[in-house]
């Protein structure tokens, strides 16, 4: 038996193949997740990279990402699945033209044939298990969320016409919450919880060292030192870790090596990683040039 | 768990059930609202996982046992509390929520603001499960929605009022928007137009057209008064605020006490937690009395046709007890209503039975005021919709 230890090791190596690096507690709630075959609730600010977990473990498990965005006034026929109600009346107005007797039958009009499956119908009828990223489902309102809550739980879908369908095979569930609202108890407690946290120095290094392989160590160093710097500091909408990558991009692109004494570049470039104005104005070049001073190195 | 050793396996995993069960209660004490199955589930977890690992435990209980976040930044340390008693000290500093750096270090003060989030102090006993918390007042809520908020002590029926408020705050906006208009992706049928478009192909309604909601909201200025003598009502109409600021997007917010600060942006972030140490922030360096009148001078004065325009309506809540002068409010209120649609002063003290205002001094400000309506109750604020539609 492979002890569950093992199990978080393995998947810690797959996922860090992906390009996603990630610590013992989201490895943790991984394997939980699909040991138990619970959703998965995820937590935390905005780019800390939560949206990332659902298509690398995708990678991981080497199966599709079916992504549904939440939104207000999200409803089933958007969500689940819809009557194709032009192509029924056609098939209908064509069978009586050709003239045969043999009419369109109820049960064929309200057959697979004319259903349209939206992602999660869709994910349930998949031969093998999806990865299903539920985003920003706080964003929806509390009626989805009751639906969403039988979808989660049964595994199957009632459609009047066709009667029920149930999963061929139960997806993977992530889903995500930015904080719009407090979910409802009932969703919390058939999910795993996890909370997401900005990375540590040394994560966000090992991160942005991935994704952009041929990077200097020093300058991920100084990138990472600042923009942690940068995060601790009054702003409205702090850089997330998607941010950091943009603008090492943009640092690389730029052909800089080091940032420490490069005030100019950095100010140019500021736009990546502060997307308010409130925040760019109130990032003045005082502000930055001790916040660079700062960086330890 | 050692293949080949079944002997001594048995009584360890009997024990290891016992110690599981006792550190679930352990959690319910803390406020955590755990059931039968989370219990089970670490079992059946733990059965397979290598129980010798502490690391592993510790992020798995976590990932089973948490709801919010608030639980999962206590997790920690009533894991090791329990656990590892004596070890106390040394949490996963990387996965506990860290304090919000614009406040300076978590505080747990019992201001105004205290428990506006989820973070109440949970002295909750019973394990009763309160799912599905309904929305409209129905049921058992009901006695609880018409009763006034300064009368609720127990924890968890606050917290429930202050969630049904926000509720009502964002149910308004659908009742605002029933009306309909013609969109590509809407969800409704625009019946009429769609069968007047099937003329074309015989009757045949091949192309639907469909709506949507309308998209015509009223500009909201609110002007919440957080001053000592509100304390008791400030969570309940924070709350409300919220709601409306966030769902509502002409809606300004603006606190007041002495002096005047708009505070918008502090109500529209997202998390309930940051949003009380914000304002509590900045709150706390006020003192003395309710300047009502300066206030709204401020307010004229500072902000004027920014905030207030003709299709505003202007919502004050206040108890009306003010250290200016009446004439002064009286003067200040008028040039407000002269400019905006309508002023609607929600006063927690008209909930009370006798209450008068003219003791109030209010007298002479009412008259520039539209509606003066009760606002000590989740049913008192419900009422409101019915002032707001229409316009």
């Amino acid at each position: 038996m492979v002890h569950g230890l093992g199990l978080i090791a393995e998947l810690q190596q797959r996922l860090a193949v992906t390009g996603y690096v990630a610590d013992g507690p989201v490895a943790t709630a991984l394997v939980l997740m699909q040991k138990l075959g619970r959703p998965l609730l995820l937590e935390g600010d905005a780019g800390v990279g939560k949206t990332a977990v659902a298509s690398a473990l995708a990678q991981v498990l080497d199966t599709r990402l079916m992504r549904l965005q939440c939104y207000e006034g999200l409803d089933v026929s958007s969500a689940v699945y819809e009557w194709n109600y032009p192509h029924q009346l056609l098939s209908i107005r064509l069978q009586e033209q050709s003239g045969r007797d043999e009419s369109l039958g109820e049960a064929e009009i309200f057959s697979e044939r004319f259903l349209l499956r939206r992602p999660l119908l869709d994910a349930i009828s998949q031969s093998q298990a999806p990865v299903l990223l539920i985003d920003e489902v706080d964003r929806a309102d509390e009626e989805f969320e009751a639906f969403l809550l039988e979808v989660l739980s049964d595994f199957q879908v009632s459609i009047p016409e066709l009667g029920t369908i149930r999963a061929v095979s139960r997806p993977h569930v992530i889903l995500t919450s930015n904080g719009t609202r407090d979910l409802s108890d009932a969703l919390r407690r058939r999910c795993l919880y996890h909370y997401l946290n900005y990375p540590s120095v040394a994560q966000e290094i090992q991160i942005i060292r991935t994704r952009i392989p041929d990077l200097d160590l020093s300058l991920a160093r100084q990138i990472v030192g600042f923009v942690q710097l940068l995060r601790g500091g009054d702003l409205r909408k702090r850089p997330g870790v998607a941010e950091t990558l943009d603008w090492t991009a943009a640092l690389m692109a730029l052909g800089v090596d080091s940032v420490k004494d490069d005030l100019d570049t950095v100010m140019s470039s500021l736009s990546c990683l502060l997307k308010t104005r409130e925040d760019l104005s109130g990032t003045d070049r005082a502000t930055v040039k001790r916040l660079l001073g700062a960086v330890s190195l | 768990m050692i293949p080949g050793d079944p002997a001594p396996q048995q009584p360890r995993h009997l024990s290891a059930a016992v110690r599981v069960s006792h550190f679930v209660r352990h959690l319910r004490e803390a406020g955590f609202r755990l059931g039968v199955g989370e219990t089970l589930d670490a079992l059946h977890w733990l059965e397979q996982g290598d129980v010798t690992d502490v690391n592993l435990v510790r992020n798995s209980m976590a990932a089973l046992f948490c709801r919010n976040r608030d639980e999962w930044g206590r997790f920690p340390m009533l894991f090791d509390q329990f656990w590892l008693p004596g070890h106390e000290p040394p949490l996963a500093a990387e996965n506990t929520p860290k304090a919000d750096p614009r406040m300076g270090g978590t505080v747990r003060a019992a201001g105004a603001f205290a428990g506006l989030g989820h973070s109440v102090d949970k002295d909750l006993s019973d394990s009763e499960e309160t799912e599905g918390a309904a929305l409209g007042g129905a049921g058992r809520n009901a006695a609880l929605t018409h009763s006034d908020f300064r009368f609720l002590t127990d924890a968890r029926a606050a917290e429930q009022m202050l969630r049904l408020s926000e509720q009502l705050a964002r149910n308004l906006r659908k009742r605002l928007q029933r009306r309909y208009a013609r969109s590509a992706n809407g969800s409704r049928i625009h019946f009429r137009r769609t069968l007047r478009r099937s003329l074309a192909v015989e009757g045949l309604a091949l192309n639907l057209i469909r709506q949507r909601p309308r998209r015509r909201l009223p500009r909201l200025l609110l002007l919440l008064d957080v001053s000592h003598s509100m304390a008791q009502y400030s969570r309940l109409l924070a709350r409300f605020t919220r709601g409306l600021v966030q769902t509502l997007p002409d809606t300004e917010a603006f606190v007041f006490h002495t002096e005047l600060h708009r505070v918008t942006e502090i109500f529209r972030e997202s998390d309930l937690e940051t949003l009380r140490l914000r304002l509590e922030g900045m709150t706390q360096l006020w003192f003395g009395g309710t300047r009502i009148a300066e206030s709204l001078k401020a307010l004229n004065e500072g902000y004027g046709a920014q905030v207030i325009g003709g299709r505003t309506i202007v919502m004050i809540m206040s108890d009306g007890f003010d250290t200016d002068a009446p004439q002064e409010l009286a003067e200040e209120l008028s040039r407000i209503r002269r400019r905006s649609r309508r002023v609607l002063w929600m006063n927690p003290m008209a909930g009370r039975a006798g209450y008068q205002p003219d003791a109030a001094g209010l007298a002479p400000a009412l008259a520039h005021v539209d509606r003066m309506l009760p606002a000590h109750s989740v049913d008192s604020l419900a009422a409101l919709a019915d002032e707001l539609t229409g316009f």
